[in-house]
């Protein structure tokens, strides 16, 4: 065959549902000329499990613990959200005491999801090792965690009124202790990624997030921050107490992938700081109010939002009056995070699409509910 | 004194006062054939159960323990469990292509030991050109990998094959070229010459008048073998396994030590040209025997490619190409260049 | 701006469209009619005193009972100004009808799934939507609008009253 016969084509690729970067059962459809991406088509909804119907059929308090399973990385943060919500539209003030430990457990869980988060995001670079080092600090979380609520990954902590649980004995110290070696834990992950040359290589000038863009796909979160704009829920309209904690949002400058990287590492830092001066400001008295079994909210509405790990996750709950909710719309990060996959990783190499779909830490779950 | 040619010898005395001249040549060969290729499938067993102690202990997890002394039988059982598993053939598979595939990139990782001297007299044959053969021998494992891809009939393999392609043609220059700077100063392509020419103690080692060929040949090396940080022909997170996602069995087993095979071998090249192969760092240390001595610093540099494995993340495709082309070649030519100055400077 | 300047702004600016102002958990809501909801869209997108650019949340509601249709429910924020409006309009349907309102994915591009994700689960027509596939159910889904009310499936049990 004459060499000006030879043609090139492009090629349609199925990643996922079971390809180990897609972090759950996503699927793309790339489309490819050679290594070169021409084109993605995310296929979701292999998780979907109809979150949304089943809150018409549950009460108030029976739904809790399905807010979990909406991101299993940080189930604390969702059932804030929830919580958070359905007592703003009945009006419910809660203790004190019960408001500390959300944030804590809250914080505490944001410094676990992004453990898991810089975990994979390693193995999606083919660094292996910080994998299990991130993994042996988030257990001692999760050891917290299951020493207060029994639980290790769909804690159901918070309920309408306050906290299950409080505190058992001997949580303080371990808090304590954690707390004093997670600093330095942080910089071990920096000193194994963070100036490795080769690490630079695939993440700097990678997936860059403009901010119009970033606007235009709603993206939340420290995906949004990557890219330079000091926007964060906890700051923007304090929820619960996070108006008594002083701490800091750390941006990037360029929303490339090392952006968010860094943004995340540097907020484990800042939400050890906001667990630190919970812990030293825990007032006491009760964890909870009486909140009946079949309580009937009044009728109405509420729109909600908070700063989960991932980034806004709201609920719009319709009441009717009845125990049961009418209408629960649930808003999740990572729903709108994903969309913008397809827009910032055409034109890059099959590898970097890896990198940028972990750096935008995508959790299939929530985006399925 | 334990060296192990003195064996070797020995039985090939008794057969010759025994057998005729044919037989006796006929049965060295298949001989030594069969001690390599044993010690060889033994030796990438243990360097399998080596490599998951090292990455544990760097994880700070334990490892395989339960089989056998801290899970030494553990490749073992692996193997086995390979070997009884069903040989699946993908129906839209190319089926010699994908079935050759394997059998060539293991043959290929096994005939470079025909001249790596393991010890003082311990190599099966002395080549003249024992170095040339190697680079040309094991550049065969390019075609094992693209047959792969190819025969798989799949895309990720296709991309796998196609990458590991263009890699090792890309590496094989910068190794080539690293190489030719210990040959220009030992003067000899032999292997056996090679070692020889850095006896006497480490001072006379040909580390310390090529650091660049040697840079140049690690690096190469670990490309050529798709170590991490250069394994993007099997990138599991990208392309899932590469050119063997659909291998099971025993194919995936061969492909698998094969790799281990090709790590030693790398290793092995390296201690023959820079490290002085067999000899000991000083005179005084001559009473161990000189096999010792190979393993041993060949041992060391497999640990050392472990390392980069779990410590690096993985570099990508064009930066790769890059590397090689831009950094690694103009590198080489520097080192030949100097290295030829030296020589014509220093000898006359 | 708080919610309430912001609703007087809104219901000054656009008094021909929108009506029904209110502030419901201090969040500035005002309806629309179907009609206009494309182009309210587009007028406070691109309004350089609101700049509302991100969407917070998009959903539909089923009032056939209450109300005699869908109300979608939308909520748009700002962050440079750290405020956020709620647009609702109401679709008229009944029973099994599937109202038709204009895809807003023009205006704010992740309303595409959204969007999407109501139509597959209410039954709602986005007309001009880029990419009316189904997001969330199975391509061939043929039991009908999970999220309407009163749906059955067929594993769908519905828990008794308490």
């Amino acid at each position: 065959m004459a060499i000006e016969q030879l043609k090139t084509e492009e090629f349609m690729v199925n990643m996922g549902p079971q390809h180990p970067s897609t972090h759950g059962v996503c699927k793309l459809v790339i489309k490819m000329d050679g290594e070169q991406i021409k084109s993605i088509q995310p296929h979701v909804g292999f998780l979907h499990r109809s979150i949304e119907k089943i809150a018409e059929n549950r009460t108030y308090a029976q739904f809790v613990p399905y807010t979990d399973r909406i991101d299993y990385c940080a189930s604390m943060n969702a059932n804030h959200a929830y919580v958070t919500a359905v007592e703003k539209m009945a009006g419910i003030q809660v203790p004190e005491r019960a408001e500390y430990l959300r944030v804590m457990m809250a914080e505490l869980n944001r410094i676990a999801s992004h453990l898991v988060w810089i975990a994979t995001f390693a193995i999606d670079l083919g660094a292996v090792t910080p994998f299990l080092y991130a993994f042996r600090e988030r257990e001692l979380i999760l050891d917290l965690f299951e020493m207060t609520c029994g639980q290790r990954l769909t804690y159901n902590y918070m309920c309408i009124g306050g906290v299950n649980w409080d505190i058992p004995q001997g949580f303080e110290p371990k808090l304590r202790e954690f707390l004093k070696i997670f600093p330095q834990k942080v910089n071990e992950y920096e000193y194994l990624l963070t100036n490795n040359p080769i690490f630079l290589y695939r993440t700097k000038g990678i997936g860059v997030l403009d901010m119009d863009t970033a606007f235009a796909y709603s993206v939340s979160g420290p995906s949004i921050r990557g890219s330079g704009l000091k926007w964060d829920i906890r700051k923007a309209e304090p929820y619960s107490i996070y108006n008594k904690f002083d701490f800091d949002v750390p941006v990037g400058h360029t929303g490339d992938v090392w952006d968010r990287y860094k943004v995340r590492l540097n907020e484990m830092r800042e939400s050890t700081k906001i667990v630190q001066q919970a812990i030293e400001g825990l007032p006491g008295g009760d964890t909870k109010v009486k909140v009946p079994m079949t309580w009937k909210p009044p009728e109405g509405e509420v729109f909600s939002r908070i700063e989960a790990p991932r980034g806004e996750m709201a609920y719009h709950i319709i009441s009717d009056g009845t125990p049961k909710p009418y209408r629960i719309k649930i808003r999740t990060a990572s729903y709108c995070n994903l969309q913008v996959l397809p827009v910032i990783a055409v034109n890059h190499l099959i590898a970097d699409l890896v990198a940028i779909f972990g750096s935008l830490d995508v959790i299939l779950p929530e985006v399925d509910r | 004194m334990l060296e192990l040619n003195v064996i070797f010898e020995a039985v090939h005395r008794w057969l010759e006062g025994i057998l005729p001249q044919g037989l006796v040549t006929l049965i060295s060969a298949l001989g030594t054939g069969g001690i390599v290729l044993a010690f060889l499938s033994i030796l990438a067993l243990f360097l399998v159960w080596w490599e998951r102690k090292v990455s544990a202990h760097m994880q700070q997890r334990l490892g395989p323990m339960r089989t056998g002394w801290h899970g030494v039988l553990q490749t073992i059982a692996d193997g086995v469990k390979l070997v009884q598993k069903e040989d699946l053939i993908p129906s839209t598979a190319d089926r010699p292509v994908y079935f050759w595939a394997p059998v060539i990139c293991f043959v290929a990782a096994f005939m470079a030991y025909l001249v790596i001297p393991f010890g003082r007299g311990l190599i099966v044959q002395d080549l003249n050109i024992g170095i040339l053969y190697i680079i040309a021998i094991t550049t065969f494992t390019v075609v094992s990998l693209l047959m792969a891809g190819w025969g798989s009939n799949n895309k990720w393999a296709l991309l796998g094959g196609m990458r590991s392609a263009a890699q090792i043609v890309s590496y094989e220059v910068p190794l080539t070229l690293s190489i030719l700077g210990a040959v220009m100063l030992a003067e000899t392509l032999s292997m056996v010459g090679i070692v020889q020419s850095q006896a006497g103690g480490f001072w006379n080692w040909l580390i310390f008048r090529q650091p660049i060929g040697f840079i140049v040949y690690y690096i190469a090396a670990t490309a050529e073998a798709n170590r991490t940080p250069f394994d993007i022909p099997e990138a599991e997170q990208e392309l899932v396994a590469g050119f063997n996602v659909e291998y099971s069995g025993m194919k995936f087993a061969m492909f698998f030590l094969a790799e281990f095979v090709n790590m030693f071998t790398i290793s092995a090249i390296a201690v023959t040209l820079f490290f002085g192969g067999w000899n000991a760092p000083h005179p005084i240390f001559n009473f161990v025997p000189s096999w010792i001595w190979f393993m041993g610093k060949s041992l060391v540099s497999v640990f050392i490619l472990m390392w980069f494995r779990w410590t690096y993340p993985r570099i990508r495709v064009d930066q790769l190409m890059g590397f090689a082309w831009k950094f690694l070649l103009p590198l080489a030519f520097l080192n030949i260049i100097l290295t030829g100055l030296g020589v014509l400077i220093f000898r006359n | 701006m708080d919610s309430s300047s912001l609703l007087k702004l809104l219901s000054e600016e656009y008094q021909e469209r929108v009506f029904d102002g209110k502030i419901i958990t201090d969040v500035a809501t005002v309806s629309v009619n179907p009609g206009n909801w494309v182009s309210i869209c587009h007028s406070l997108r691109d309004d350089k005193s609101l700049l509302l650019h991100s969407i917070s949340n998009f959903g539909a509601i089923d009032f056939r009972e209450k109300l005699g249709g869908y109300q979608i429910v939308l909520t748009v924020f700002s962050h440079q100004f750290n405020h956020k409006i709620t647009i609702k309009t109401l679709l008229p349907a009944k029973e099994d009808d599937s109202p038709i309102v204009g895809t807003i994915s023009g205006v704010w591009p992740s309303a595409e799934w959204f969007e999407r994700e109501m139509a597959e689960l209410f039954g709602i027509i986005f007309e001009g939507h880029p990419d009316p596939r189904h997001l969330l159910l199975d391509d061939d889904w043929d039991e009908g609008y999970p999220m309407r009310r009163g749906w059955s499936g067929k594993d769908f049990v519905v828990k008794p009253e308490i």
